[in-house]
């Protein structure tokens, strides 16, 4: 019985959520690492911080959820509904010294090097090594459409739901954060 | 980290946090695609009475009443209309941004179909005649003091010393048409015999609006006197300035009133005129 639950999507738990609070859990068992990662990566919260936030997101989410359009893909919502918390709390991080630290995966660098051509002329492994002081020094809506594209692995359609900007813009977005990576490869002289 | 699944749930239940009802959210959206409609719909009206002003203009007498093209459309454009149009189109946008999925679409897009659709209506509206009588309505039921707001065309015409002048049809008897004057003067109208133009729905009407082409006559008048070659309704439906369009019936009744107004009006104009 609880394995057949845990096999229905994001979309029916809300249906099942909306009739018995329990199924709710189910979805905050799904989302609450991938939404610490996403929050860390996007912001500088401390622990204790995003602990904070994400009660907020799950309480927000939970009192919204007959407001979700089943049109959109769950995690694009709740992804958004997280984008909006994150900024509306930007005045409480951003004069915060802290360096974010990026747990990246191979998969990312590699993600980035191919999309910014830069596999054969790199090391990898130094872009690894650097990839934390570069997505630092970019601006959040540039970092985090980067995240959100290749850390997250969102499609266009999906950043456009969580963004709520239209695909179009999203790709303005992409091309305009990868030149801002390059330039902050540049200007640091990162030797990769 | 382990418990916050279970923080969660326990400070929903402990809090009593219920998601909000269905109905909320549908009245919200119904509320913001209502607010779109009726922002269209005034913005399509707007648009109605620019096309009404522009088609209806006076393009014909342009040289006369501004001395140059460009000095007529620069004084005659419908400022205040436009002015109203760019506002409901913000307003329409502000509402369809509030709309579940307007964020797939970018500002021009929403901006441009705001545009259309209001044009779109506006034209609709123009053919059906809505725009000149919502026209001739507000000229009728505003107080004087705002008609050049909404109609330059009011100024331009307020000129009786440079032969234009506008007013409401004050009285008219078998003999004289009486008219009141943007700055409330009464003047007594007198008709040319050889009257250019005479458009027929409104001069045999009490408080109608009209508009005079002519010169002031000084000598042998108790009340302000204006010698008119030309007259038009103010707000000058464009298919009514067709010269013989005069619908017959209407035409008979001015030929009575000319016949009856002819004896006294001819006195002065051989007194008065060298035409």
């Amino acid at each position: 019985m609880f394995k057949a639950v845990n096999e229905k999507t994001d979309e029916e738990l809300v249906l099942l959520a909306l009739k018995d609070q329990d199924y709710f859990l189910l979805l905050v068992r799904r989302y609450e690492e991938k939404l610490t990662r996403y929050i860390s990566r996007i912001s500088n919260l401390d622990k204790d911080e995003i602990e904070d936030v994400l009660q907020d997101i799950f309480i927000k989410v939970y009192k919204n959820l007959n407001a979700f359009d089943t049109s959109l893909k769950f995690s694009s919502w709740i992804y958004r509904i997280s984008h909006n918390e994150v900024i509306s709390n930007y005045r409480k991080f951003k004069n915060k010294a802290k360096v974010i630290s990026f747990d990246t995966d191979g998969e990312f660098i590699k993600n980035i090097a191919d999309e910014l051509d830069i596999e054969k002329e790199f090391n990898l492994e130094d872009l690894k090594k650097n990839i934390s002081l570069i997505l630092n020094k970019m601006d959040l809506r540039y970092r985090e459409v980067l995240i959100l594209r290749f850390m997250e692995g969102n499609n266009y359609n999906e950043i456009s739901d969580i963004l709520k900007k239209p695909e179009g813009t999203v790709a303005t977005l992409l091309n305009r954060a990868k030149k801002q990576f390059s330039q902050i490869i540049e200007d640091q002289n990162i030797k990769i | 980290m382990k418990n916050l699944s279970q923080k969660i749930i326990e400070k929903i239940k402990q809090e009593g946090v219920e998601p909000t009802p269905k109905w909320e959210f549908v009245l919200k959206n119904s509320f913001f695609w209502g607010a779109f409609v009726l922002a269209v719909i005034i913005g399509g009206l707007t648009f109605s009475i620019i096309l009404h002003t522009l088609l209806n203009n006076d393009w014909d007498l342009y040289m006369q009443l501004s001395g140059g093209l460009t000095k007529f459309i620069i004084v005659t454009l419908p400022y205040f209309w436009l002015v109203f149009l760019g506002l409901f189109t913000i307003i329409a946008y502000i509402n369809v941004k509030n709309t579940k999925k307007a964020y797939k679409y970018n500002l021009q897009m929403i901006i441009g179909g705001v545009i259309l659709i209001s044009f779109l209506l506006g034209i609709t509206f123009y053919n059906l005649g809505v725009a000149a009588s919502l026209d001739r309505n507000l000229i009728q039921k505003l107080p004087p003091r705002y008609h050049s707001m909404v109609d330059a065309n009011i100024n331009l015409w307020q000129r009786p010393e440079e032969g234009f002048l506008s007013g409401s049809v004050e009285s008219l008897d078998e003999y004289v048409l009486k008219l009141k004057d943007q700055n409330g003067d009464i003047w007594e109208i007198i008709l040319s015999e050889d009257i250019l133009e005479i458009v027929p729905d409104f001069i045999l009407e009490d408080s109608s609006k009209i508009k005079i082409r002519g010169k002031i006559i000084d000598d042998n008048c108790l009340d302000k006197c204006f010698y008119a070659d030309m007259v038009r309704p103010f707000d000058n439906p464009r298919d009514m300035l067709k010269k013989g369009v005069i619908e017959k019936d209407i035409l008979e009744k001015m030929n009575l009133h000319m016949q009856k107004a002819r004896p006294m009006m001819q006195g002065r104009i051989l007194r008065d005129l060298v035409l």
